[in-house]
């Protein structure tokens, strides 16, 4: 039995899967992947020790010394050295348990990493070595997810950035997925995945302070604020941006007639002063939307 | 058994965001319910209370009779079925399919058993061996099925799960899953943004919007007698076309002053516009597209109803013709037999088929006449 049929078959023991290697993979990257995956301790054959799941979180956060940070991303860097590596956030909704390990990693591909950041917090460090866009990156994200939700029973929400080939950003992008999230669950709750790079001016209005948040709020809508509006008038407005603001396209997308759409657009009007079908009223109307929902830090 | 009730359910997020509001629903056992509405209408969230995968802010959720707000999701004896819900690529089918119950610790042989016996139902068998990517789209999207049949569910919870299939495949798809209900007897509740779906395979639609219920119904119902005005517009394709209409007497007749045209509204709706005070108001009129007829007979049968427009669109689609004018300062689409003889350009007669209009309060979009 060779190295690797034995650490496939402790594998399957261990975790009640029975794992293939793709042909064409290299043996020796193969091994590794293996070998950590199976949990034994000390070197396989012809390897270098990988970096221990606490470690990398504690420099994932920026916690551990120069010295030792310098020694944790070499570490990370020979272990997916010419493999593009990317982030995934998890936030479940219930405890993490054994079902989400072996969902993660059914689906994560070698090289990959589960950091328990807490007991519904994770950050999965996954090769993105079949990840071409950032629209691949997205659907993996919404795979896993659903996975999750339909195999291990758990809620997820998972954001993401981008993916990397220089382990020496993978902070950059961990805390951007980080960000992701909280950025998102204020501007569009109720989502699965959250990607940086969809925020948009999110990012930069996030970064307001709140007294500069509240300035630009009275300056641009006086004593009025959305969040007094009602649902279906939110909805129109967001739609009504979403669709470039299109008077029939949002109409459609909001099984109303154009009339109705333009009754709401009128009231808004009178409301703030704003016509959004108007190119700088609809930029400081979107502007003061999101400001508020970013509100409250 | 398997009836679910939602009482009251709401969820709020905690930015004060109400995704879904006052959600009211009885399911008997073996009900194929469907909720249906536009992107962003609350169906997904209410699929998600209802898998234990979203917290219920306030109501009650139950299941066979026992409340469920609390229950861990994997005690809720159901099973999913995503959009988007990946095959682990190093698995075969079978092995796919056998993943959740080994998760479960299930017996092998029962594992076994029940492997085999979904394959069956999803014509699997011949693939258990295959691994993800030497399947096609529909077989992946069987595979996916097959690994929520092994469970043997109360309740099958499926989101969305054809939309990333091409229209073809949608449509065998949609087959397969009405025989699997019809074999296994089990509710199942499904979410789709396609209203044709909806139709298709629904018992009974929950038409959404705006995170609100605006009708419950079967199929049938929802069509020929919408509630209001967003459910009339959203329910049937090509969309019903909608009208300004200005309700007059005229004699011992109420007419509906529409463009040009007085066209006479009939006895049974005349009575409600009456007692609902819309003499001398302006209402909002509804007609689907296979009411507008521009054939003689009907017309010499209805000159009552009749306008005339000229055509700007003619589309053959086989089996009906589409005709697209404008009236009234709207664009109206007339679904006509394909022996027409209207063409592009060509000044046309048509008639409403009054008995088949709608009649909407203005203001509340609510139905007058239904």
């Amino acid at each position: 039995m060779t190295e690797k049929e034995r650490l496939l078959a402790q594998i399957e023991e261990k975790y009640g899967i029975p794992i293939a290697i793709p042909d064409g993979v290299d043996e020796e990257a193969a091994v590794k992947a293996l070998t950590k995956m199976a949990g034994d301790e000390g070197e396989a054959a012809g390897s270098r020790p990988e970096p221990e799941d606490a470690k990398i979180l504690q420099y994932l956060e920026g916690k551990q010394p120069p010295e030792e940070a310098a020694r944790t991303e070499e570490a990370l860097e020979r272990e997916y050295a010419g493999i593009r590596a990317t982030i995934y956030r998890i936030r479940l909704a219930a405890p993490t348990n054994e079902d989400v390990r072996r969902i993660i990693f059914g689906l994560a591909g070698e090289p990959s990493h589960l950091l328990k950041k807490s007991e519904k917090e994770l950050i999965v460090i996954a090769s993105a070595a079949d990840i071409r866009t950032a629209e691949d990156l997205k659907e993996r994200a919404v795979e896993l997810a659903d996975t999750l939700a339909a195999d291990a029973m758990i809620g997820a929400v998972i954001s993401v950035d981008t993916s990397i080939n220089k382990m020496q950003e993978l902070r950059k992008i961990n805390a951007q997925a980080e960000l992701a999230v909280i950025i998102g669950t204020r501007i569009n709750p109720g989502e699965t995945v959250y990607v940086y790079n969809e925020l948009g001016t999110g990012k930069m209005l996030y970064r307001l302070t709140q007294e500069e948040k509240e300035e630009f709020l009275t300056d641009t809508l006086g004593s009025f604020r959305f969040a007094g509006l009602d649902q279906e008038m939110q909805m129109t407005i967001r739609t009504f941006f979403d669709a470039d603001l299109s008077v029939t396209e949002t109409a459609r997308r909001l099984y109303i007639h154009r009339n109705t759409l333009i009754y709401r657009i009128d009231k808004l009007y009178k409301l703030t002063g704003l016509d959004i079908r108007r190119f700088n009223d609809a930029v400081a109307a979107r502007l003061a939307f999101m400001v508020e929902l970013l509100m409250g830090d | 058994m398997a009836s679910i009730s939602l009482k009251g359910i709401y969820k709020i997020y905690p930015n004060g965001y109400e995704a879904v509001k006052d959600f009211n629903l009885e399911i008997e056992d073996k009900e194929f319910i469907i909720f249906v509405g536009p992107s962003g209408c609350g169906k997904s969230t209410t699929l998600r209370m209802v898998a234990g995968l979203e917290d219920i802010s306030k109501g009650e959720l139950k299941i066979d009779g026992k409340l469920m707000n609390d229950v861990e999701p994997k005690d809720r004896d159901i099973a999913m079925v995503f959009q988007n819900y990946a095959l682990y690529p190093h698995m075969t089918v079978y092995d796919n399919m056998a993943f959740g119950l080994k998760l479960r610790k299930r017996p092998k042989e029962e594992i076994d058993q029940k492997v085999k016996e979904a394959a069956q139902i999803l014509g699997l068998d011949q693939l258990l061996d295959r691994k993800p990517k030497a399947l096609s789209g529909g077989q992946r999207q069987r595979v996916a099925m097959g690994r929520a049949i092994v469970r043997n569910p109360k309740v099958f919870l499926m989101d969305e799960p054809l939309s990333n299939l091409d229209a073809k495949l949608r449509v065998q798809m949609r087959i397969e899953i009405s025989k699997i209900h019809d074999r296994l007897g089990a509710t199942i509740i499904y979410v789709t943004h396609d209203q044709t779906e909806a139709m298709t395979l629904g018992t009974r639609i929950v038409v959404m919007k705006d995170g609100i219920v605006q009708q419950i119904d079967t199929p049938q119902h929802l069509y020929q007698q919408p509630g209001n005005q967003f459910v009339a517009g959203f329910i049937g394709s090509p969309q019903m076309n909608f009208l300004e209409a200005k309700i007059e007497k005229s004699g011992s007749d109420l007419i509906a002053k529409i463009g040009d045209a007085d066209i006479v509204v009939p006895a049974s709706k005349a009575t409600k516009l009456e007692e609902g005070g819309y003499v001398g108001k302006t209402v909002t009129m509804g007609i689907r597209p296979e009411d507008i007829h521009d054939e003689e007979m009907f017309i010499d049968a209805h000159k009552n109803t009749v306008f005339e427009s000229t055509i700007r669109v003619y589309e053959l689609l086989g089996a009906e013709v589409f005709l697209y004018f404008d009236y009234a300062g709207v664009q109206l689409t007339a679904r006509v037999n394909p022996r027409t003889t209207a063409r592009t350009g060509d000044n046309v007669t048509f008639a409403f088929d009054m008995e088949k209009s709608h009649f909407f309060d203005k203001d509340t979009e609510v139905t007058i006449t239904n």
